[in-house]
């Protein structure tokens, strides 16, 4: 039972990223591959500050949940100004930097060890209903993030947004600054993504480096991509399948290196099949891609 | 002298993984993340062909790129062509790339194992330069990128079939209805450009231990290396491959071994900071 709650707390908080994200990829047709770096600013932020003499989880959550959004600010400035592979290969170059940096900076981040989150901070107890209440926050933060996400894609910003996408320099010569709209779009993703990481250091208890990788990064997209952008239902399902799929290898039997390679080789099919065949997703409104080659 | 030295060697394998890198790019213009299991696929192939058959090391490199070039080419013709043909972007071949990416690499580390693996028996021979010192190797490193590289400027500047690649390179439709067979010179170029990848990973596999997951780390300092030159000019690639050599010596030798990645991924970032310009959209020539 401990285990579904954790495999189904893990869902949501992918879920919760992966429909914030879908402003940027699916909406907007920006490639983000960096929401990597802001779940693992929230998750590191947490554990860091947490661990300072006095320290309580509002102030360490709030502390992971600022420092997501102002480096989101901070690089979301330069990103802003590109698109097409630009970004998506800038973005890829952001996650290289923040993996190697967290991997590398032993006397803050633990080096490839990783941190546990203080007892100060989160005193998980031994009970089943410490894991239900974390799963229950997380079940409202998805809640939320549906909400968020169908409500503005009716209003006249979402409108505005996918005209960005569809047309940049229509949209530019109406007097709308598309700069400002990315940058801000990035910065609600990045709030999704340091949300996602102090809840992730509640539920894991443990950061490390592996799990903010630059894979980490991708596999959020590829939630995108198979679930399918543009509604609230896609990303959830892309989140759950990409999280389940793992899980029934787990229990096939094969030996561990095995499996984790299996795993990523199902995952690499499953994304080329849908990339190939199905470029709306499973549920998507949104092909993925939108420029057409010069 | 000897960090003079390591740095020639490092910037001849960046160069030979920008070449590569390079001619798939202007071909197909997108980023053909895929292309990185080029690199260990060449070391695995060079491996196998020598302790399984006992080919003396040129032969089994020479065909470790031969094989190499054609799954390249193979892959590109199977997986990726068909969506260029649906008119897919940029963003949607990217993908499928690192979907493509994800199952090469997944697939050899089922095939090999995650554990190095080492080649034996390639000459042990140091030679001296001015104090510093190189293996026969890494001297062939360097010889075979400089090889390489005056070959791909020579056949751009001087031959029809560089002439056409830039003329697919430059703009695909208009080259279509001029007669050129797009679709096979970018099977060439895909294949040549794996078969560099594929040259490139021997070469590392007669220096050092290498594993399934070394692609990326030989592929990303060469996409720096032809963001920096400007893409289309050889010799700035050249130059390019030079200087992240450089850089990388200089973040070993003043922040230390583990940082040497970092500033390299960091001048990716600084790269498009500086010049936020759609490189897909520019005039390749202009």
């Amino acid at each position: 039972m401990e285990y579904l709650v954790f495999v189904l707390s893990l869902w949501g908080i992918y879920a919760m990223q992966a429909l914030l994200l879908d402003v940027l990829v699916g909406e907007m047709g920006l490639l983000a591959l960096c929401q990597g770096v802001f779940f693992g600013c929230g998750a590191y932020g947490v554990v860091i500050v947490g661990s300072y003499p006095g320290s309580s989880l509002p102030l360490a959550a709030m502390a992971g949940i600022v420092i997501s959004g102002l480096l989101a600010v901070t690089v979301g400035a330069v990103l802003s100004r590109l698109g097409g592979d630009d970004f998506a290969l800038a973005t890829y170059a952001l996650a290289l930097v923040f993996h190697d940096a967290v991997l590398h900076w032993t006397r803050a981040t633990g080096g490839a060890l990783g941190l546990v989150l203080p007892e100060q901070v989160w005193h998980r107890g031994d009970g089943l209903w410490a894991n239900f209440a974390i799963l229950a926050v997380i079940a409202s933060l998805v809640g939320c993030a549906v909400w968020l996400s169908t409500r503005w894609r009716a209003a006249p910003l979402g409108r505005l947004v996918n005209a960005i996408r569809e047309d940049e320099t229509l949209t530019r010569s109406l007097g709308r600054p598309v700069e400002r709209h990315r940058l801000a779009a990035m910065l609600a993703t990045a709030i999704g993504g340091g949300v996602g990481g102090v809840c992730y250091a509640l539920v894991v208890g443990v950061v490390d480096p592996g799990g903010f990788d630059p894979m980490a990064s991708i596999l959020l997209v590829a939630m995108i991509v198979i679930g399918g952008a543009g509604t609230a239902l896609g990303p959830v399902v892309g989140a759950g399948l990409v999280i389940v799929i793992p899980e029934v290898l787990r229990l096939s039997g094969l030996s561990g290196s095995t499996a984790a390679h299996l795993k990523q080789m199902a995952f690499g099919v499953l994304l080329y099949l849908i990339v190939a065949f199905r470029p709306n997703g499973l549920f998507g409104r949104l092909a993925i891609g939108v420029e057409r080659r010069s | 002298m000897q960090l003079v030295v390591n740095t020639a060697i490092y910037a001849a394998a960046v160069l030979l993984s920008a070449l590569g890198f390079r001619l798939v790019y202007v071909t197909g213009r997108f980023f053909h993340f895929a292309h990185a299991i080029t690199i260990p696929l060449g070391a695995y192939t060079t491996w196998l062909l020598m302790t399984s058959f006992g080919m003396p090391f040129v032969l089994a490199a020479g065909l470790a790129a031969l094989v190499t070039g054609l799954l390249g080419s193979g892959l590109f013709l199977g997986t990726l062509a068909p969506l260029l043909d649906k008119g897919a972007g940029p963003q949607v071949l990217l993908l499928a790339s690192l979907a493509i990416f994800f199952v090469a690499q997944h697939g050899l580390a089922v095939a090999f194992g995650d554990d190095a693996h080492a080649v034996t028996g390639t000459t042990a021979q140091a030679f001296e330069f001015f104090g510093g010192r190189a293996t026969g190797t890494q001297v062939a490193t360097v010889a075979v990128a400089v090889a390489c590289a005056a070959a791909v400027w020579a056949t751009e500047a001087y031959t029809r079939a560089g002439a056409q690649l830039l003329a697919v390179a430059e703009h695909a439709e208009l080259s279509r209805v001029f007669g050129i067979d797009v679709r096979r010179v970018q099977a060439i170029a895909f294949a040549a450009g794996s078969g560099l990848g594929g040259v490139l990973g021997a070469l590392i596999a007669a220096d050092q231990s290498f594993a399934p997951d070394m692609g990326f780390q030989w592929l990303l300092p060469g996409v720096v290396a032809v963001l920096l030159g400007r893409v289309w000019h050889v010799g700035y690639v050249v130059l390019a491959a030079c200087l992240v050599a450089a850089l990388r010596t200089s973040a070993i030798w003043f922040l230390g071994g583990a940082w040497q990645n970092v500033l390299i991924y960091a001048l990716l970032f600084a790269y498009f900071a500086a010049k936020p310009t759609r490189l897909a959209a520019a005039n390749p020539l202009g």
